[in-house]
């Protein structure tokens, strides 16, 4: 029982330090189209498959059109299939925020941070996790809106 | 001394009619965009940056919520714009303040191709790619 509970407490904080600091994009043509309308969602955030599913699903990209041109669409596919991991398990909808791990980090913040308009979404990274863009989305880069800094 | 100045006022008049020189790509971008607009209509002459200027003023509430191109780009487009459902600032439209408006077919058509469908629920016409273009290029 006890050695259960120490794997269970040994995972939990394995899943979190997976995704405190993620590795930044510096692929270009990711960066400028798949981070000019939101953040550029870093790759290790998702499972290959999740990736490649958003990427032949453009035309209905969460309710827009986010196609481009065809070539760099192609290019961007085989980047998105050459670095990304399938370690992850598969996300049942296609949203980083709907990820088990991402709601079980998010899980213990009052929903009225969420909701008030200096933040709308946890789809907004970067609105709490100052260096979302770098990729740290360690506990002391949180700093929320009209909260301050936040501790599990 | 007297020439350079009648030159300079020529061109600064050509630029404030006209808008800066748009590159080589733009160009035939835009000559294709008249090439297709003359197939839609029969009439059409040439671009005209007073109806682009009236296109991108116009609201419409065909996707559900009423907007115009100034919801988001601003009615001074030399200033920085933003998108409220996206949280987040746009750099100005205006090539006078940002050289890298315009530049870009592949950016442009694409972003007129989506922004027309966010406020007009369709794709742009011909025509009207080409007089927002001209209207934005005037500033």
């Amino acid at each position: 029982m006890r050695v259960l509970s120490v794997l269970a407490i040994l995972t939990t904080f394995s899943v979190a330090s997976k995704f405190e600091y993620v590795k930044p994009v510096s692929n270009e043509l990711y960066q400028k189209e798949c981070g000019s309308c939101h953040i550029a969602y870093q790759l290790e955030l998702l499972p290959k498959e999740t990736w490649l599913k958003i990427m032949d699903n453009l035309k209905d990209h969460f309710g827009e059109d986010a196609t481009f041109n065809p070539v760099k669409m192609q290019t961007l596919r085989e980047f998105l299939q050459n670095n990304t991991t399938s370690d992850l398990k598969p996300t049942h909808s296609l949203r980083i925020t709907e990820a088990s791990w991402f709601i079980k980090e998010h899980k213990k913040i009052p929903k009225h941070l969420i909701t008030q308009k200096e933040v709308k979404s946890l789809s907004f990274c970067q609105t709490c996790h100052i260096d979302a863009e770098k990729g740290d989305y360690s506990e002391k880069g949180i700093f929320i809106p009209n909260y301050g800094r936040f501790h599990d | 001394m007297r020439i350079i100045l009648a030159m300079s006022a020529i061109s600064l008049s050509t630029l404030a009619l006209f808008g800066a020189e748009l590159n080589t790509q733009m160009k035939a971008y835009l000559d294709e965009l008249r090439v297709q607009a003359k197939k839609e209509n029969s009439a059409f002459v040439d671009f005209d940056a007073k109806r682009g200027e009236q296109i991108f003023f116009t609201k419409s509430s065909a996707t559900g919520k009423e907007m115009s191109c100034t919801s988001c780009h601003k009615e001074d487009i030399t200033q920085e714009g933003f998108n409220e459902k996206k949280n987040k600032k746009i750099k100005p439209l205006a090539p006078s303040v940002n050289p890298n408006r315009l530049t870009d077919v592949d950016e442009v058509s694409k972003w007129l191709k989506r922004n027309f469908n966010d406020v007009f629920g369709r794709e742009g016409s011909a025509q009207e790619k080409g007089d927002v273009i001209m209207y934005i290029n005037s500033k």
